[in-house]
């Protein structure tokens, strides 16, 4: 290579888009305006009173507008499914009020669930359940909120999402998606009472992204977004042919302008035509009818103002859609605000007939599922790596997963943390190997892989059922204490707040490692020869801020925090770095 | 309502936008990594009169935008050259900076490839000037060792 420093320069450059003045300037409100969710909930009710007032149409210079081109018919739904992020729980709401009427899926240790699809004609709802970095399941839920699993791995160690059943149920579509390098997003149409059984990668780019996919009423079409993380490659979208099309590139791709990933979706409408939502940038974002075969654009919707994100769902002819945390109905021409809590998403729209089903009927148990596969686990030797003197092998999966084997090929256990990944033999020279499990749970194995001969024995990993009293949220990692008593242990809480806190090994009490009270903004360092942890306490950014301001602290099992180094409350830009007294 | 950006904000839009870009870019990718600089360049925008008087603005920023896409935590990919539109960059180069840790990409590529003094980069990642070097010279040969080359011009 003739030159590293202007190869790096040209390849970071073209990387990330420049970004001018006037985009921040569109998407966000004057100095002093509060913030661009206020900003949002402002222009939705400055249209609400237009509208309420009788003003049609089209209103421009505040850069937003709701334009009359399309009417559908009338009846709107009353409810919807979605997400609520904060317990990472699938709910029923009213779409008037924007209440929750009862949560559909349960807590569940190792993730949430998300992405809901709904089969209207039998009441039940396919949810992608989290299981832990780079894997999760395909559920299926039944109106009385029964679970089970569809699609999944034993060890779990695959990301199968995204799920989307065909109205007339024949079809479900989802996605194994990419986890590490090289991976690609891979589609699969998975026929329930036909023989269909496609599996389309994407294979023109590595780094593509699908999602979003939503049927035809006929369910012969699939549309979904194919985008790529990059700037430079818009999302896309395209719709997929199932009696035709054999791969992604086949599908046909909709003629629309520049789309930002984060603000693209697709839905179908009842009468065949595809709504998609488009937004150049941080511009206002549009929606317009298309047809799907020609792939054209028919009539404009509506626009709404700029925004991070946006989605949408349809039935009976009104559109459901959320733009940031704003939710609203929009049915004959004009959007009818929802005043629901903020932290929804993956919504979805019920015809009435299925709310009403989702309401009132009680199956108490799932019907055995047309077609259930369960994929089995794949190892790649390419991935395989040893540990050397102990008999044990670490497989780096593609998906990201680390899995323990012994020497015949027997899974000892299985990780998902890229930190071990990256630096096994580091991890185990002090004769501890530290495990991160994602989810509710973490578990910690204590070994010595340090030893020179002999089996090695590698105890069961210990699992500790603890739930800290801040919502929703899952643990990162814990590291045990000098004295084996306690566990210093990261939880990564709503907003990905992070906190640190102590679990007691026997009891599996969780506490607050600091002052009691509210969980601080905080990261577990680790042990002091003295028993004592080291925790780094941050600015208020997510959650509050130590009121003694922060930086490293020495924090005794009873809370009692002593500083070791402070900085001022302003400064962001700092990290500590951990360190071990045995080091 | 009097127009709020003023001469002084576009100055230092001008002058840090590319840095901050360039900073994100080299730590999580392009995907993160455009995120985390629209989102600084946001909080910049609305909190400019509280920014103006701080005394590490950019740091700020910097640790602005990773806090509020803490929430993408997929795996940093690099794309390949042709992606992004370099085909005439070494394509082994994206696998390369994967080898390096996030501090040392982003050490390497703003001091080495960008010209900033290891002052700015220690300012920015909030470590000292001795570790910058550190991950400068680690970060290089960590990269020479993966492109199988001995210097670069």
């Amino acid at each position: 290579m003739p030159d590293l420093a202007a190869a790096l320069r040209e390849y970071v450059d073209a990387l990330v888009e420049p970004l001018s003045t006037d985009e921040v300037r569109l998407g966000l409100p004057s100095r002093g305006g509060g913030g661009r969710r206020r900003w949002i909930v402002l222009a939705a009710a400055v249209v609400l009173a237009l509208v309420a007032a009788g003003v049609v149409a089209t209103r421009d210079g505040g850069g937003h507008k709701v334009k009359t081109i399309d009417r559908p018919s009338v009846g709107a739904p009353r409810q919807f499914v979605g997400v609520d992020e904060r317990a990472v729980r699938l709910g029923l709401y009213d779409a008037t009020t924007g209440k929750r009427v009862r949560y559909l899926s349960a807590v569940a240790p190792g993730g949430g669930v998300s992405s809901p699809s709904v089969w209207a004609a039998q009441s039940l709802i396919y949810v992608s359940r989290g299981l832990g970095t780079c894997a999760s399941a395909i559920d299926m839920i039944n109106a009385s909120g029964v679970e089970r699993q569809l699609i999944g791995t034993d060890p779990p160690n695959r990301p199968f999402a995204n799920p989307a059943i065909s109205p007339d149920g024949a079809h479900l579509a989802y996605l194994e998606g990419a986890c590490g390098p090289g991976d690609v997003d891979t589609l699969y149409v998975h026929g329930v009472r036909t023989p269909l059984d496609l599996s389309m990668p994407a294979t023109t780019a590595t780094d593509a992204v699908l999602g979003r996919f939503s049927w035809s009423p006929d369910g012969r079409y699939l549309a979904f977004i194919y985008g790529s993380p990059t700037d430079t490659h818009p999302a896309q979208v395209r719709v997929l042919d199932i009696e035709t099309d054999r791969r992604v590139e086949d599908a046909t791709t909709l003629t629309t302008g520049p789309c930002r990933l984060s603000t693209t979706a697709v839905a179908f409408r009842e009468d065949g035509m595809l709504l998609v939502s488009c937004a150049d940038g941080l511009r206002p974002v549009t929606v317009r009818a298309y047809d799907p075969v020609s792939g054209t654009a028919q009539a404009t919707l509506f626009t709404v103002p700029a925004t991070p994100d946006f989605e949408l769902s349809v039935a009976d002819g009104a559109v459901l859609y959320r733009s940031g945390d704003h939710l609203a109905l929009w049915q004959n021409g004009s959007a009818r605000a929802i005043p629901a809590e903020p932290f929804l998403r993956d919504l979805q729209l019920l015809p009435r007939g299925a709310a009403t089903a989702a309401s009132t009927a009680a199956p108490t148990t799932l019907a055995p599922a047309p077609t259930t596969r369960l994929i089995g686990p794949r190892l790649d030797p390419a991935h395989l790596g040893a540990i050397p003197r102990t008999g044990i092998a670490i497989d780096f999966r593609p998906s990201g997963t680390v899995v323990l084997l012994d020497v015949n090929g027997n899974v000892l256990g299985h990780l998902d943390h890229a930190e071990v990944l990256l630096s096994p033999h580091e991890r185990a020279t002090d004769g501890r190997l530290h495990l991160r499990v994602a989810g509710d749970n973490f578990a910690l194995a204590a070994t010595a892989l340090e030893r020179d001969a002999g089996p090695l024995v590698v105890p069961p990993a210990r699992e500790i059922n603890a739930w800290p009293s801040v919502g929703a949220g899952h643990w990162e990692d814990a590291v045990v204490s000098p004295d084996g008593r306690t566990w210093l242990a990261q939880w990564s809480g709503e907003c990905e707040a992070p906190s640190a806190w102590f679990v007691d090994a026997r009891t599996h009490q969780p506490r607050f490692a600091g002052p009691s009270g509210t969980a601080l903004e905080s990261y577990a360092l680790g042990w002091l020869a003295d028993g004592r942890a080291l925790v780094q306490f941050d600015p208020e950014i997510c959650a509050p801020a130590l009121p003694s301001g922060p930086g490293v602290y020495a924090v005794d099992v009873s809370g009692h925090a002593t500083p070791l180094y402070t900085i001022d409350k302003d400064y962001l830009g700092w990290t500590a770095t951990s360190w071990t007294s045995t080091g | 309502m009097a127009e709020p950006v003023t001469d002084e904000f576009e100055a230092f839009w001008a002058a840090n936008e590319p840095r901050l870009r360039h900073a994100f870019a080299a730590a999580y990718g392009p995907g993160r990594g455009a995120d985390a600089t629209a989102e600084a360049l946001a909080w910049a925008w609305e909190h400019w009169a509280r920014l103006r008087d701080m005394a590490n603005p950019v740091g700020y920023l910097y640790r602005v935008g990773q806090s509020r896409t803490r929430r993408r935590k997929e795996p940093v990919l690099f794309p390949p050259v042709g992606a992004v539109g370099v085909p005439w960059v070494e394509p082994a180069l994206p696998g390369a900076l994967l080898t390096l840790t996030e501090h040392q990409r982003v050490a390497v590529v703003l001091a080495h490839a960008f010209g900033w003094t290891h002052r700015e980069v220690a300012d920015l990642l909030g470590v000292s000037a001795s570790t910058v070097q550190n991950h400068v010279e680690r970060g290089i040969a960590k990269l020479r060792d993966a492109l199988e080359v001995n210097a670069d011009a």
